[in-house]
């Protein structure tokens, strides 16, 4: 049987701003019952991007939680977390990116930090939930 | 490089922001860098203006519509004018 080759991915997925901290606990989790289907899959590192005020509304909400991964896979898992993602009504968005492929299941993949940059990594804490009238346009 | 003899002045040559910088990099979880390619409204700046190579033009544009996907960046900003 051939090894299947791994694929390096990043996982962002927006859960809607109201939800409490055991519902986002509740999607991390279905997320990682995902990885325990396949082979060799795994999270390499999680971020918690935190509150953050998005660019446009989505379902009325101008805030929604961010949350990051990077991980290992085969193919296939891909298919099956977002299947779970859109299955979870308190997930607003997701976007899955393949950074590599063709990774070798034996050898040891290493995961190296991307340097904190820009406006993305620092997190806004502002935890007011003035989710209307936010914006300037009246 | 001038281009038709200097009609309306000389045009200021263009640089590559991203050639110029090696430290800068095309990331859609970067939109403090993004932001720099679109317009006020949100369009993304053409090659010709953004005076980016083609393939970085490539990399941004690939950029700007997934950070538009997860609502890093707007699609439109409707300006009440």
């Amino acid at each position: 049987m051939i090894r299947q080759k791994l694929r390096k991915y990043e996982l962002i997925y927006l859960v809607q701003p109201e939800a409490t901290d055991e519902e986002r606990e509740k999607i991390a989790e279905r997320v990682d019952l995902a990885f325990e289907k396949f082979e060799n899959a795994r999270v390499l590192r999680k971020e918690d991007w935190g509150k953050r005020k998005l660019a446009y509304e989505i379902r009325k909400f101008n805030k929604a939680f961010y949350q990051y991964q990077v991980f290992v896979g085969p193919p296939g898992l891909t298919a099956e977390i977002e299947r779970v993602l859109r299955m979870l009504d308190n997930c607003m968005r997701y976007l899955t990116i393949k950074l590599d492929e063709g990774l070798d299941p034996e050898a040891e993949i290493i995961d190296e930090p991307e340097p904190v940059r820009g406006a993305m990594r620092p997190v806004v804490v502002d935890d007011d939930d003035d989710d209307f009238e936010e914006d300037d346009d009246a | 490089m001038r281009k038709f003899g200097g009609y309306r002045g000389r045009r200021r040559k263009k640089v590559d922001r991203f050639q110029a910088d090696k430290t800068l990099v095309i990331d859609y979880k970067d939109p403090s860098v993004l932001k720099y390619f679109v317009t006020e409204r949100g369009k993304i700046v053409p090659r010709r203006v953004s005076g980016l190579t083609a393939k970085n033009q490539r990399r941004v544009t690939q950029a700007i519509k997934r950070a538009r996907m997860v609502a890093l960046m707007p699609f439109t900003t409707v300006k009440a004018h």
